[in-house]
This record gives C-alpha cells, structure tokens and sequence, in this order.
C-alpha cells in the first residue's frame, strides 16, 4: 500500500475530510529510504553551573581520561547506559567582562545587581549581550537555526517544552518560567514560551490522532471533534484580521503577533493524524498533569526556603519523563525535527528534595556552604542525566533507516554556566563561564560518539557550531563565533 | 516638601532635583490592545456561565518569570504572544463550554428560550444575541448573528441543538473582542481617540471590578448612562461599593504592596493578609476618611498568635480583633508584616534592599541602577571583623557606592528592628552581639527610628499625595506612566488633596475625568 504524506490530508472546509479509507493508508508503515532520512536536532538545557564554591574546579564532573573509555565523574554516572554514545566536551570558556564594557564576539557582560541570563545568548547563539536587557537577546537560539535548516515542513517546527512548568518566583504561577528560546521575527527574534504541560504537549502532537485499536465509530466522532476544533479556529481567525483592519498601526502589530500564534493552532488542528508505522505510535495519554506548586515558602525558624513535596515541586520527576516520552516520539513521527527540552530556566529553581532529598533546589545546592557543596550539586545534576541519558536511549533504541533515529541526529545538551574562579568576587564559584561542560550525541555528520575531548578555553557556540554542520548546515559562523571545535566530527 | 529625588546622570547620582510641577492640560493616555489576565478571564467566565473553577488561572501560562519590577498583573507591555498562550485559552474555552452545557442549571441560565428542536434557528438567534452581548461587552450586529447562526448547520451533521450552543460559545469565547480588551472608538479633532459607550463600561468594569461589564452596566451604557461624567461617577460609585468593587480595590493594594506573593505558610499568609486588608476596608469603605490613616492607624486587626509574633501584649480575645499598638513604635501599615515582607534576600532582611522598595512603591521614585561593575546579587559578605550587619553594609557608605545607598540604605536600616515577617528584634538573629538600633535617615529629609517616624516623615513631605494617583494610573492603563501623563497625574493629585484624600473619591475622579473616555494611539 502507498505511503501517503501527512500534510496531503489537511481538512477541507467542510469538515470530515478523513474517512476510513484515508486513515488505513496513512496507518501503514513508512519505510525511510537511506537517502531520505530526516535530520533532526535536539537541545537540552538546564541553568545553574556545575559547581559550587567548594572542591577543585570541575572535580565532580571533567574525566580524567581523554578520549574513548572516558571515567564517568559523580556528576554524570547517570550517564553510564549511553556513556558509548555521549561525547563530552570539557574545558569551554565564554569570554566575560565584568566592567560594563563591551565584550568580545560571543562574550558575556551584565549589570550590576545581575548575572544570571546574560551569558545565555553567547551561549545559544554565539552572539554577545549587552547590559540592556530587554534587548540582550539579537539572533535566534540554536534550536530554531536547526528548524530552518531542517525544513521538512513538520506539524511544529519546533517542539518547545519545559520539565519545570513554573519558575516558583513571585506567585509561582504557571508558565512563569523564563524561556531560553529565541526565534527570528522581522530584522530580530522573539522569545519563544515553552509549552509547560505534557498533557498539552500529548493534545499538540497526538489529539487528532486516533489510537490502533480505535473502531471506526470511534474515529469517526474523534474527526467529527476535530471539524468542530477547525470550524471556531478557522472562523476566530477570519474575525482577528477584520479586527485588525479598523485598529491603529501599534495595535495592529500587536494583534498580529497573537494572529500568528492562533495560525499555528489552526495548522496544528488541521493537520490529520499520525501516520503510525511500526515505531511511530500514538503514546500513552500522559493523564491530567501534576498540580503546579506553587511559589517557594520561607522558614522563619530554620530561616531557609522549604523544599518539600508539596512547596515549589510539579511533578517534576513525572513531568520530565512524560515530557522525554513525547519529545522521542515527536521526533520517531517526524512531527518535528527540533526540539527544546528545557529542565529550568536560568538560575534553576529546581526542587531537589522529592528528586535527590536535598532540601534546596539546584541554585541552592551551587550555593551552599558545605564544604563537600560540590558533591552535593552533583548528585543534583546527576538527577537530570538520569533523564537525559533516558531520552538519549530511546532515540538510540528507535530503528529508522539503516540504524536508529539517534544516528540521523545531533544532540546537544549544555548547562547554563561553568567552574571556575568567578569575576565577580575573584573566588571560586558558580557565577563563572569558565569550565563549561558540554555533552554531544548522536550520529549526523560523522559527529564523534563516546568520547572525551578536550577544548580548552574554546567557545561552547562552537560545539553547537559543530552540531549544526553534521546536521547540513552550511556557514561555518552561528552569531559571531566560528569554527568546528577540533576532533569533534571526524 | 517634595522628598528630593535620586537622578541618574553622567556622573555619579549626586544631584537632587525635585520634579517640577507640570504645565499644560491633561491629555488622553495611550492603551494600546491588553489581553485578559488570568485572573480577569477566570472572573468574567464566573459571571457569564458561573464556572467558579479558576481555570484560567490553574492552565494559563503566568508572567514569563515572574520576575517583573512592575507591581500589577495586568502590564499589557509584557504580554508577548505564544503558542502555549493560545493553545491554554483553547483548552480553557473548551473545558468552560464543555461543563456548562452539561450543568442543566446553567445551561438554562444563559439560554433564553426552550429549544422547540434541534432546528430551531429562532431560539438559537436569540441564545446567540443575548449570550454574545455579554462576551463581546456589546450588542452583535445582524450580520455577526448571522454568521455565527452558520454553525446551526454543522453542529446538525452529527449533533444536536446543544452541539450549536457549543460551537457558538466557544467561537465566542476565543473571539479577540472576548480574549482581549480592544477600544476602537471613534477620532476626535484633538488626535484623541473617544471611546463608545459599551468600550467605557468595559474599561470601567475591568478597571473596577477586574471582570467584564454585566447585563446592568451594558443597559447603563445603552441607555445613554455613561455619556456624561456624572453619569459616569454615578455607575462607578454603585461598582465601587460592590463587594466585588472592594475586592478589587484590595488587590489593587495587595500588588501595589507586594503581599499577595509572600512566601510565608498558608497560615501566616491569612493572617498578615487579613490584617492588611482590614485596615484597607476600614479606612478607606467604613471611615471613608483621609487615606493617609492607613499610615498612621494606632490599632491593627489581629489575633493574639500575631500579637505574640508582633511582640504585643495578648488580649485574651478569640479570634481577630482591633488591637491598640501603644507604645510599641508601631503605627498604621508600615507596620504590617505584609509590607515588611518586602526587601528580604535570602534568610534575612536587605536593608538596601528594603530602601530600594520603599522608594520605588512607596515614593514613587526610581532608584538608578548599579554600575556594571558592581554585583549586587549577593549581601556585603561577613569577613574578618565585619560582622554585624551595619559594619558589613558599610562598604557602601563610602566612594561611588555612596551616591545611590545613601537613598536606600538609611531607610532599610531605620526598619532593621523589623524582621522579614515583621517580627521586632534588637539584636541579629544569628550574631547576639550584633545590636540593631533601627535609627534611619531619609537623605536630605531628616531621621527616624521605626515605622511610625518614617510614616510621620513620608505624611509631612507629601509623598503619599505624589504616589497613590500614580499607582491608581498604571493599574489602570496598564502601564507605567510616561512625561505626556503628568499633566493627568498633577489633576489627580491635585484633587486628591482638595478632597481630603479620600482613596474612593481619587477613583471616582479619575473615572469621570473627561480623559479616562479616551485614549490615544502609540506612536
């Protein structure tokens, strides 16, 4: 039976486009030819350093070892099922000043009373910031360059999500976490709000999608659901741009901004199902998601944030399951060829006491004043390998092509600072971008797997530079930072 | 005396320059479009179809970060566009329509008419025209019935008269007139812009009791209610006095100062939230007298738990009643440990901190930002013999530090006895040794020791006359105000001192002022 294309079966105007007939040929098996096969781009990100102002620099989580058969420090042992897989690269450094001056390409600079944040935008896009901070951000992050690249037309072109749904600051509201994402629009970028929910992320990806064992009946009132969803869409839609037409210049361009965003809905209801194959399923229904808890309470008594169960924790550990669950099977379906896979945002308000049973969360943990802090913030960074080293083995475990879906990809996982002696108090602490670790995997481009390299003092956009050019991409410059990092690919 | 004003410059922030009054008259204020804040979503779903879930507020995507500067939920310059947004408003809409129609109870109390079947197009219109004046916050033309009676027709392939009411509340309820606050109005020769008369209710309702307009107002504003600012002040007055209106006015305060997030336990948080708002109701529904009262009260309402927290003497009473501070150096709101909660960092207070919030939300002033070579995310660390906290934050008493502390500092540590819930103390929790003497400077203004001699200072220098207009104008254009708004403020402040400063009447004047029925384009 032919193979036919998702995007061939956009909903007519008149609804109930998709009959029975449609959905079998679309439920058979797509077989990728070798040549054909997608790339795909995956980024992970979580904020804090990876160590605290105790211990030696980076002694919880740089190898000793160079190369192949690299020594997995207490930091990343929850690396140990892909360690033949990650490559790890140690030693990057974004150039800071501290004195309000301009920094050099790529480089961090920031006001005072800040630090945090200012560094991500030499990070995710190789272009340096500036002390201005609603305008600090000037070119798109690597996961929507990636997008671009890719093309393929995909239901998302870009799957943003957040494990950690609220940034428990202020009224710990959710979706109150600060994006890392930034996307083009016009002559700059727009920051890009990362989808919190997996139960929404599951309706995004999955809800026109009937399951396998669904009747026809079933299917029928699951597309009579969806005509209804295209109808309301389709007409808000009509509504917003007659609106538009009787609004001054700055309301129009604002009601644009949010007629954009109801398009892609509009696409994302329209676009018909999933055509399953033999690795692209329709996932479990992830359930209603964990409550969102709310903002950090204080202890008078014990005088310190209380971290528990039931203060400033989702379901973080349920969440970043479902939320890798989904993301794997985005990327098997081919429903999106970049995805964003945000732990926290910068600083982290990670809750580590239902994840590690430490009584703070990770900005806590770099924080801390024990003399063994970095250990502590390593077994709190472990806790996110756990999970990325779980997303990871699915891509690896999903046959596509020839080998598996991790071989026709490029993954890139970065943290939001180093290790080292900071510029802002001269001791040795979080708030530096010296050490920064980065872990690569995946197949594209002949990207090294398995292995250690040192890349001393060079700059981390260039190991998503690296990643990029395995996947096609063309320029050997992402903002203002070039070059390959050496024996990366090879 | 207008207290004197930090200014940034090219040198450092030495110069004290007093705002000069404004000339000129009041012109209409720029309001761009505003999307819904969760909490204006949730209270308008309430009133259209008696969803009393929250949902909005438990599936729509806060501020990104929650960190801004800006007190007030509902800065529509912050309000970025996304996918997460509209896919939540969606599921939202969806689940909202989804229980209503299952409700037979409330199903029948929006439907006008019993459906004779499941063609009755009839009944339908009506449904459409009476439940779409209440979403939109005007009547719906002819042709918008029409088109949205269409649906009849797909809702009938597979479904029943109730699929229609469906289909037509959920286009209505993502339609951008629901979704968002859009004022088109009509040009006037000035360059202003007047508002119709259902966009004046809408503004007067969201600004007033933080939901759309009712069926009441929306006939108020068809029969010509609002077309006069008496009319105006009139609706305003009966909104105002509402428990709604209350309610509002209370969380107008509860953001302007900063105690709705408190990180405190839930207990404490009722408490310290009861006792404010108390005192808020009082002086401002029951005395209706001079605002400044909230300032200077001499009794709080509470309980014996708090008094004992306050270190008050206990009366023996149950339950929360008005207890007299005495001798206690306590008086009115500064003393609150709602307000006190504010310029804490980390464990414990941050007199810079402290002195920094004071001078934004209680002065109105703008603090200039520290040098980019200096990192302020962290206290004045304890090294060697700096131990205690006034020799540690020292360090900013000298050199180029001195230039912006000294507007901060003095005033954190003049409520250092204070702790971060409020609780007094004479000595650092962690260092006994460490004596607080909680006397404090207003730089250029004169010294005080505790709440009750800043609030003396503040009330003697005017700043509450400068500062409340102000708020009450960027709650309710949803933003901050900019140099063409001045000549607004001076009026209000203006009438706020002739009037005896009673907090209902600056409402009522700025709502009947003839420039809150209009606005102006963003250039």
């Amino acid at each position: 039976m032919k193979t036919l294309s998702r995007r061939a079966f956009i909903h007519g105007s008149a609804g109930f486009a998709i009959g029975l007939p449609l959905l079998e040929a679309m439920m058979s098996n797509r077989a990728w030819g070798a040549a054909d096969v997608p790339k795909r781009y995956l980024l992970g990100f979580t904020g804090m350093a990876i160590g605290s102002g105790k211990g030696s620099i980076n002694d919880t989580v740089v190898p000793n070892i160079v190369g192949a058969n690299y020594d997995l420090k207490s930091a990343f042992t929850n690396l140990a099922p892909v360690k033949s897989l990650m490559t790890l690269v140690t030693g990057l450094k974004i150039p800071e000043v501290s004195n309000g001056s301009t920094p050099p390409p790529g480089g961090m600079t920031y006001p005072g009373g800040a630090w945090h944040e200012f560094q991500l935008p030499g990070l995710l896009t190789g272009m340096r910031s500036t002390v201005d901070h609603a305008s600090m951000w000037r070119s798109p992050t690597t996961d929507n360059i990636a997008a671009d690249l890719l093309g393929g037309n995909p239901l998302l072109k870009v799957l943003y999500t957040t494990v950690q749904p609220s940034g428990y600051y202020g009224a710990g509201a959710p979706g109150s976490i600060t994006s890392v994402s930034y996307k083009r629009s016009g002559t700059g970028v727009v920051k890009v709000a990362p989808r919190y929910s997996p139960q929404q992320v599951f309706q995004t990806l999955f809800g026109n999608t009937a399951s396998g064992n669904a009747t026809a009946e079933q299917i029928a009132q699951q597309n009579w659901l969806i005509t209804q969803r295209k109808s309301v869409l389709d007409s808000v839609i009509t509504r917003m741009s007659s609106i538009k037409a009787k609004l001054g210049v700055a309301d129009q361009r604002r009601l644009d901004t949010h007629l954009e965003e109801f398009r892609d809905l509009e696409k994302v209801v329209a676009t018909v199902p999933v055509p399953v194959t033999t690795t692209c399923v329709k996932p479990a229904d992830p359930g209603p998601d964990p409550a969102i808890g709310g903002k950090k309470v204080f202890d008078p008594v014990k005088k310190v944030y209380v971290y528990t169960q039931d203060s400033s924790y989702s379901g973080e550990e349920q969440r970043a399951k479902a939320m890798a669950d989904l993301a794997h099977m985005a990327l098997v379906c081919d429903l999106t060829r970049s995805v964003l896979f945000q732990f926290a945002d910068d600083q982290s308000g990670m809750n580590m006491k239902p994840l590690t049973g430490q009584s703070t969360d990770l900005h806590g943990l770099s924080h801390n004043d024990l003399s063994n802090a970095t250990l502590e913030l390593a077994k709190g960074i472990n806790w996110h390998m756990k999970h990325w080293a779980y997303l990871i083995g699915k891509l690896k475990a999903s046959p596509e092509g020839t080998g598996s879906l991790l071989d026709n990809m490029a993954t890139v996982f970065t943290f939001e600072a180093g290790h080292g002696i900071a510029p802002t108090n001269g001791k040795l602490g979080p708030h530096c971008v010296d050490n920064m670790v980065m872990l690569v995997a995946g197949g594209a481009g002949g990207l090294k797997q398995g292995v250690h390299i040192k890349a001393t003092g060079m700059h981390p956009a260039r190991v998503s530079l690296t990643a990029l050019r395995a996947l096609g991409y063309q320029d050997n410059t992402i903002g203002e930072i070039s070059g390959e990092i050496p024996g990366l690919r090879g | 005396m207008p207290i004197p004003v930090p200014v940034e410059t090219e040198e450092p922030a030495t110069v004290i320059k007093p705002k000069p009054r404004v000339e000129g008259p009041a012109v209409a204020a720029v309001v761009e479009v505003r999307r819904l804040t969760p909490s204006e979503l949730d209270a308008t779903l309430q009133m259209l179809v008696g969803d009393r879930s929250g949902v909005a507020a438990e599936l729509m995507p806060g501020i990104d970060g929650d960190r801004t500067e800006y007190p007030f939920d509902n800065d529509y310059t912050v309000q970025a566009a996304s996918t997460t947004w509209v896919e939540s408003a969606e599921r939202v809409v969806n689940k909202v329509v989804a229980e209503t129609l299952a409700s037979a109870t409330r199903k029948a109390a929006i439907l006008p008419c019993t459906p004779t079947g499941n063609s009755d197009t009839a009944c339908l219109k009506k449904f459409i025209a009476s439940f779409g004046r209440k979403v939109l916050r005007r009547p719906l033309l002819d042709d918008e019935i029409t088109q949205l009676t269409s649906l009849h027709a797909l809702a009938l392939q597979r479904g029943d008269f109730t699929t229609s009411m469906s289909l037509v509340m959920r286009r209505l309820l993502l339609d951008p007139e629901f979704l968002f606050r859009i004022e088109i109005g009509e040009p006037k020769a000035n360059g202003a812009i007047a508002l119709g008369r259902y966009e004046l209710a809408s503004r007067l309702s969201f600004f007033l009791l933080g939901r759309g307009p009712d069926e009441a107002l929306l006939n108020t504003a068809e029969a010509g209610g609002l077309s006069t600012p008496a009319g105006v002040r009139d609706a305003a007055r009966k909104m105002l006095d509402s428990e709604e209106g209350r309610a509002q006015v209370q969380a107008f305060h509860a953001m302007w100062f900063g105690y709705r997030t408190m990180p405190y336990d839930p207990a404490f948080i009722e408490r310290a939230d009861t006792e404010t708002s108390a005192l808020i109701r009082k002086v401002i529904f029951e005395d209706r007298g001079d605002y400044r009262n909230l300032f200077t009260s001499t009794r709080t309402y509470i309980d014996d738990t708090m008094a004992q927290h306050y270190g008050l003497q206990p009366t023996g009473v149950e339950g929360k009643h008005w207890v007299e501070y005495g001798a206690s150096g306590r008086m009115g709101i500064l003393s609150h440990a709602s307000l006190l909660s504010n310029g804490a960092k980390s464990a414990d207070t941050s007199p810079t901190l402290r002195g920094k919030w004071i001078r934004k939300r209680l002065f109105c002033q703008e603090i200039p930002k520290p040098p980019p070579n200096v990192v302020a995310d962290v206290p004045p660390p304890s090294e060697g013999n700096l131990v205690c906290k006034k020799d540690r934050y020292a360090v900013h008493s000298s050199g180029g530090c001195l230039n912006c502390h000294k507007f901060m500092d003095p005033i954190g540590f003049g409520l250092e006895q204070y702790d971060r819930m409020g609780k007094h103390r004479t000595a650092e929790a962690d260092f006994p040794e460490c004596q607080i003497s909680g006397d404090g400077e207003l730089d250029g203004v004169g010294k005080f020791n505790g709440p009750k001699q800043l609030a003396d200072l503040m009330i003697a220098n005017d700043v509450i006359d400068n500062c409340v207009p102000r708020h009450l104008f960027r709650f309710g254009a949803g933003r901050y105000e900019d140099e063409s708004d001045e000549p607004l403020l001076r009026d209000l402040t203006d009438a706020f001192v002739q009037n005896g400063r009673r907090f209902d009447d600056l409402i009522l004047d700025y709502v009947s002022h003839p420039t809150f029925a209009e606005r102006r384009e963003a250039l």
